[in-house]
């Protein structure tokens, strides 16, 4: 205990130069420090970051007790594994915990002396990666170059080096960490993504703009299939925060906005919102609305709700209308405490062909709306909210 | 602080057993021979046996037994003499001046040297097992490697001991540590002290051959091996018993953990389960080991134990997948390892309509209505809705990322009056639930439609699951 006592190192390997029986309640020894070869930090475990260290420690013929211990460290030890390989035959005996030590002494046999490679790995605390995306559209705001860096965080009072960071993300990267060190490194430079330009308004969100005029904010999107021949990978994607950055043909850039992406799945789209797009207008109106009676307390509503869209822009786009039904009933006062019941009326505009196949359900179905560059029009979702009561 | 302590056994030369006030002794100790240790992992429980040669003379012979500042339970202590060898134990005494020891009075028929045996249970001695589970690269088999791990915070250090292991349960209506702790004014009556001990401390006794007396071999503590020690494995009764080759220095204050077995080429059947009241609300991918001959595994139960699985990456490196308690493993039953979410696994579900039907009206009473001038009268019932059937039609959406065929287990989890069709074969689990059962090929991306309709209010007539057939209810 004298010698570790002394020890600065936080993490420290220790070779007893004993090869005979080593009493373990013999705690006062000589030791060989064998240094750290090399480091793996592995930040995709699901259970936190995982350490694998690799060292070469000299054996003597006979039994040979390796010391490991660390202090100021947050080292689990239960999960502590030790593997060695040498020449010759070696055998682990056992692993011993001595009593009020942050240490543990592994009992190793060899047949003759030399050295051998000991990798031992351990979760550690106080490691934590994050993920950020740096995005930089062409002029037209039609494609996007996408890098994805990885932010390793060190509070630990531990440095490692040289060291492999593995990823769940990206290829294996080859860098050192220092003591109490942030470091972002590129996992990976994506170019050429296609960009979808979506415009969502809906009125549980992003809600009014101005609830008495009717008028619905209309949030730009920006909508990456997450497949390999829109350029992206094809693979999961890690939450994290994404900056967008407009490039001009000049190579400036300008701040476009920032948004969070949650992690994403290997066919999952990117979606980045960008704030609320000024130059398309949509105002909601409830049109028609007529209680009635089928039988007892039993009711039905029929309900014409009217989006008047205005375009801006000379371009094209595409609204992506969410409606929530059961805001609506809340809206007409109705608390049924059931699933929302609808259907649509004969002469709506919006019908089953206007769905998003893939977003919405029947509590908030999505409409996809295409609106003309300069263009304005009405559109009427027709619908009957059915066995109310 | 940290105790150093060891047991004592007094033999008094006194000839007569002192007087209570009186306690002027002359003591002789006699050192501890050998020593086995039984540990029980599912109880803070070790039965210690160990043996003692004590020098006694023609008559009535005072031994006094000592334990300050371990985790002996008093009510335990047992002297057991050699048959044969005209011995007789006349006498226990709990002396009320000294909490921590006891007297016994051996009459002798002819003097000279006795091994006597002394029994008792401890805490603060325990093991437990790990499992470490390498998964190699290519997620074929698993490399599975048990250890066990034996702990001594009993106050004691044991030479020379006979390590012995339990797998399995016993039953204690108090624990060790408790009545340690708790001191003797007085001898216990013959009623407390069954009350007192553990229903199972007989049984256990007679299960460990106590008697004839142990056959512990003579030879002297041996050098620690240059090899891995050999852990044995035999039946005992219901439970089984894991005996540790050669002699152990169980030093106190430590933790030693030693390979059990291994096994290079386990096979481990990968599934993706849905079970809300298992798991939770996601899928969630499980292993499934069998305890089998066939695996390299079979020839014991698998201890309650920790698990933790490491995945073997393609530079060699290992990931730590997961860590997890397991319960007991019978031989040839699974052991089942809940992996988690697997990234490349992905569900996604949705309610693509919902709608009520068969509803049922309650009339309570009727009002008539007359409008002025009019013959004409409105009879307007006063009823409300006490019956229906709620439906829904939901999507499932699998997608499998991965480069492995995957199988999948949906358990649907349902309450009440219910009914379920769907667009892939189910069969009943239980009267209340049902499961689905899928492949999905690498890249393969699967739409399930489910019916579910539960009757609600007067229609609720059972407590069931019924499954239908035929064309599903169309979306919106």
């Amino acid at each position: 205990m004298a010698i570790r006592g002394k020890m600065l190192a936080p993490l420290c390997i220790g070779l007893t130069l004993c090869g005979v029986v080593q009493e373990v309640q013999a705690r006062v020894k000589l030791i060989t420090q064998p240094v750290r070869e090399r480091v793996e930090l592995r930040l995709d475990g699901g259970q936190g970051t995982f350490v694998e260290e690799e060292r070469w420690v000299p054996l003597q013929a006979g039994v040979n007790s390796v010391d490991f211990s660390w202090h100021g460290l947050s080292l689990d030890p239960a999960s502590l594994i030790f593997t060695i390989d040498g020449s010759g035959p070696i055998a682990l005996l056992s692993t011993d915990y001595p009593p009020n030590e942050s240490a543990v002494t592994w009992q190793v046999a060899a047949n003759e002396a030399g050295t051998a490679r000991v990798r031992i790995g351990y979760l550690l605390a106080h490691v934590t990666p994050s993920y950020y995306y740096r995005a930089v559209t062409n002029p037209e705001e039609t494609r996007l170059d996408l890098g994805l860096m990885l932010e390793v965080e060190n509070l630990t009072a531990e440095s490692f080096g040289p060291l492999t960071l593995h990823s769940f993300y990206g290829p294996p990267l080859d860098s050192h960490l220092e003591r109490e060190e942030n470091k972002r490194l590129l996992l990976r430079q994506i170019h050429d993504v296609a960009i979808e330009r979506r415009y969502r308004v809906g009125s549980a969100s992003p809600g009014y703009l101005d609830q008495p005029q009717g008028k619905l904010k209309v949030a730009l999107d920006f909508v990456m299939a997450n497949r390999p021949e829109q350029g992206l990978g094809g693979v999961a994607l890690p939450q994290g925060k994404v900056r967008v950055y407009h490039g001009d043909a000049k190579g400036g850039e300008a701040f476009l906005g920032e948004a969070f992406t949650p992690r994403l799945a290997a066919d999952a789209p990117l979606r980045l919102d960008l704030g609320v797009a000024r130059d398309l207008e949509v105002v909601r109106r409830v049109e028609r609305r007529e209680r009635r009676r089928i039988a007892g307390d039993l009711y039905a509503i029929d309900l014409t709700l009217l989006y008047e869209i205005e375009n801006f822009r000379d371009s094209d786009a595409t609204i992506e209308l969410h409606e929530s039904m059961a805001l609506l009933l809340n809206e007409l006062g109705v608390y049924a405490g059931r699933a929302p019941e609808w259907r649509f009326d004969a002469d709506s505009d919006l019908q089953r062909a206007q769905l998003d196949p893939e977003l919405g359900d029947n509590d908030e179905p999505v409409f996809l709306i295409p609106v003309h560059g300069r263009g304005k029009q009405q559109v009427r979702l027709r619908l009957t909210l059915n066995n109310l009561w | 602080m940290r105790w150093t302590l060891h047991y004592l056994l007094v033999l008094l030369w006194l000839g007569a057993l002192p007087a209570e006030a009186a306690r002027i002794d002359l003591s002789t100790l006699a050192e501890r021979g050998e020593v086995q240790l039984t540990i029980y992992n599912s109880e803070d429980l070790t039965l210690v046996r160990e043996r003692r040669t004590v020098s006694l003379r023609a008559g009535a012979n005072p031994l006094q037994f000592a334990w300050s500042g371990t985790l002996i339970d008093p009510t335990s202590v047992s002297l057991h003499l050699p048959d044969g060898a005209g011995l007789k134990l006349l006498e226990t005494r709990f002396p009320h001046d000294r909490p921590e020891s006891l007297d016994w009075l051996v009459e002798a028929d002819k003097a000279g040297p006795v091994s006597v045996e002394i029994s008792y249970f401890t805490s603060g001695l325990t093991w437990a097992a790990d499992y470490q589970l390498i998964e190699s690269a290519d997620s074929g088999s698993l490399v599975l490697t048990n250890f066990i791990r034996i702990s001594n915070n009993s106050g004691e250090a044991f030479d020379n001991a006979q390590v012995r292991l339990v797998v399995g349960e016993v039953n204690l209506v108090q624990r060790v540590v408790e009545l340690a702790q708790r001191r003797w004014q007085r001898p216990p009556t013959e009623d407390e002290v069954p009350e007192l001990r553990y229903e199972a401390a007989a049984e256990m006794l007679d299960m460990a051959s106590y008697r004839p007396a142990m056959a512990l071999p003579a030879a002297p503590m041996k050098a620690r091996a240059s090899r891995p020690v050999e852990v044995l494995k035999e039946t005992l009764g219901d439970y089984f018993i894991y005996t540790v080759e050669g002699r152990q220095r169980v030093e106190e204050g430590y933790a030693t953990r030693i390979r059990n077995f291994q096994a290079d080429k386990v096979a481990v059947k990968r599934v993706h389960r849905l079970r809300q009241r298992e798991y939770g609300p996601q899928l969630t991918l499980v292993y499934l080991i069998e305890n089998g001959k066939a695996q390299g595994l079979g020839l014991s139960p698998l201890p309650a134990g920790e698990v933790r699985l490491y995945r073997r990456q393609a530079d060699e490196g290992l990931r730590l997948v997961t860590t997890q308690g397991i319960d007991q493993v019978a031989i040839d039953d699974e052991l089942e390892l809940v992996v988690g979410l697997d990234p490349d696994l992905e569900l996604r579900q949705r309610t693509l309509r919902a709608w009520s039907d068969n509803l049922w009206l309650e009339y309570v009473k009727g009002r008539v209505f007359k409008p002025v001038g009019d013959p004409n009268i409105v009879v307007d019932h006063d009823a409300h809705v006490a019956g229906w059937d709620q439906n829904q039609l939901r999507e499932l959406r699998l997608a499998n990322h991965g480069t492995h065929t995957a199988q999948v287990e949906l358990r649907m989890e349902y309450a009440g009056d219910a009914y379920l069709n769907s667009d892939a074969p189910a069969k009943l689990h239980d009267y209340s639930s049902a499961e689905l059962l899928l492949t999905l090929a690498p890249g393969e991306v699967r739409r399930l439609h489910l019916h579910e309709r539960q009757a609600l209010g007067y229609n609720q007539k059972q407590d069931r699951l019924l499954l239908g057939t035929g064309p599903l209810p169309t979306a919106h």
